[in-house]
C-alpha cells in the first residue's frame, strides 16, 4: 500500500479501519501506518474530524424567535396580498426595476435596432420574405413524403406484419 | 389529538391550511436553519434562506410529491436550491460577507465548563468547514450533520449516488488537509 491509497481508503470509508472494505486491505493499512508519518497524521486527523461532526450532531440547534415569529407570519401575509408570493415577489420586482438589469437590456436593444434599421435601409420589401418563404414550404413537404414513403417501404420489407397493421389502423 | 404524518399536514397545506404549516415549521425549522447556517456560515444569510424556503413552502406545496422523497429532503432541496442561488447572486455583485461572523454559539443546555469546551469545538468545526467548497460542504453537512443517506443526499444535490459519494470524499480530503494546515500555523505561531 502507498500514501495514495491509504489516504482514498481514508476518505471513502473513515478512521475506523475496521470499515474499509476487504482484510487484506485492513491488514495492509496498519502495516502502512506503523512506517508512514504522513499517513499517521492523516488518520489522527480524520478522528477528530469525526468526532466534531458527532459532537455538532449532538449539539441541539434552534432557529432564532425571530425567524420563527417571521416563518410564522407567512400564510397571513400571503392572504393579505391575494395569496401572491410577498416576499420573494416585492423583492424581485424592486431589483429589476432599479438596478442592474436595464444596462444588459439596452446592451441587447441596440444590435436588434441596428438590424432592423439595415433591413429597411437594404430595401428589403415584405414580399421577398413571404415569396422564399413559400419556397421554403414546398421543398420541405416533398423532402418530408418521400422520406416518409421510402422509410415505410424499408420497414415494410424487413416486417411485412407492419404493413398488415399499418391496412389495419387504415380501416 | 390526532398525530398527523408530514405528508398529511402537507396535503393540507395545498389547500392552505395555517394550522398544519405552523406544525411543519415546528417540526423541521430547527434542522433547515442549522444546515442553512452551517452552509452558509452567516446568521443573516440563514434567516433568510429559511424564510424564503417556508415561503416557497406555502406557495408551492403542490410541487412537493407525497411519496417521491420524504419531506424533510424536498424542504433541504428547497434551501439547497435558495443557497445556490444566493451564492450566485453574491458571486455577480459584490464579494461574500459569508462566514464573517463566525462566532457560533455553543447551546445553551450544556454547563459552563462543558459550554467552553463545547465552544472551542464549534468555532474549530466552523472555521475548517470555511475552508471547504460549497459542493462539498454541502455533502458533508447533509450525511454527517443533518444525517441524510447517500442516496437523500444524491436527491438534494442532484447529483447521482457515485457522484454524491466522490464529492463526500473530496469533501473529506479537502477538510483534513484544511484541519493539517491549521494545525501547521498554530505550531509555527
Amino acid at each position: 500500500m502507498n500514501i495514495d491509497q491509504f489516504l482514498t481508503n481514508l476518505d471513502s470509508f473513515g478512521a475506523d479501519l475496521d470499515q474499509w472494505s476487504g482484510p487484506l486491505e485492513r491488514k495492509e493499512a496498519r502495516a502502512f501506518l506503523l512506517q508512514s508519518l504522513e499517513a499517521r497524521q492523516a488518520l489522527e486527523s480524520t478522528q477528530k474530524l469525526e468526532a466534531l461532526f458527532i459532537r455538532e450532531t449532538q449539539s441541539s440547534h434552534k432557529a432564532p424567535k425571530h425567524v420563527l415569529d417571521a416563518v410564522n407570519k407567512i400564510p397571513q401575509a400571503h392572504a393579505n396580498n391575494d395569496n401572491a408570493p410577498v416576499h420573494l415577489a416585492a423583492n424581485r420586482a424592486t431589483s429589476w426595476m432599479a438596478r442592474e438589469h436595464w444596462p444588459t437590456a439596452i446592451a441587447a436593444a441596440i444590435p436588434l435596432l441596428v438590424s432592423f434599421a439595415a433591413g429597411i435601409g437594404f430595401g428589403l420589401q415584405p414580399s421577398d420574405l413571404a415569396e422564399s418563404a413559400v419556397e421554403y414550404a414546398d421543398i420541405n413537404s416533398w423532402v418530408y413524403a418521400d422520406s416518409l414513403t421510402q422509410n415505410t417501404i424499408e420497414f415494410s420489407a424487413f416486417f411485412p406484419a407492419a404493413q398488415e397493421g399499418s391496412d389495419n389502423d387504415a380501416t | 389529538m390526532t398525530y398527523l404524518s408530514d405528508d398529511q399536514l402537507m396535503l393540507k397545506v395545498v389547500s392552505h391550511c395555517a394550522g398544519s404549516f405552523t406544525e411543519l415549521v415546528s417540526r423541521h425549522v430547527d434542522a433547515l436553519h442549522a444546515y442553512a447556517y452551517r452552509l452558509s456560515g452567516s446568521s443573516s444569510t440563514a434567516d433568510d434562506l429559511v424564510q424564503e424556503t417556508w415561503v416557497k413552502v406555502w406557495t408551492h406545496a403542490g410541487s412537493y410529491k407525497v411519496g417521491k422523497v420524504k419531506l424533510s429532503t424536498w424542504l433541504h432541496t428547497v434551501l439547497h436550491n435558495k443557497f445556490i442561488d444566493h451564492v450566485r447572486k453574491q458571486r455577480k455583485f459584490s464579494r461574500s460577507e459569508d462566514y464573517a461572523d463566525l462566532a457560533l454559539q455553543a447551546p445553551a443546555s450544556f454547563e459552563p465548563e462543558q459550554q467552553s469546551q463545547q465552544q472551542d469545538g464549534i468555532n474549530e468545526f466552523a472555521q475548517l468547514l470555511a475552508q471547504v467548497p460549497d459542493n462539498q460542504r454541502a455533502a458533508l453537512l447533509l450525511v454527517h450533520r443533518q444525517g441524510f443517506s447517500i442516496s437523500e443526499t444524491a436527491e438534494i444535490l442532484d447529483l447521482s449516488s457515485t457522484a454524491t459519494q466522490s464529492l463526500l470524499a473530496r469533501g473529506r480530503r479537502a477538510i483534513r488537509s484544511a484541519d493539517i494546515n491549521l494545525r501547521r500555523e498554530t505550531h509555527e505561531h
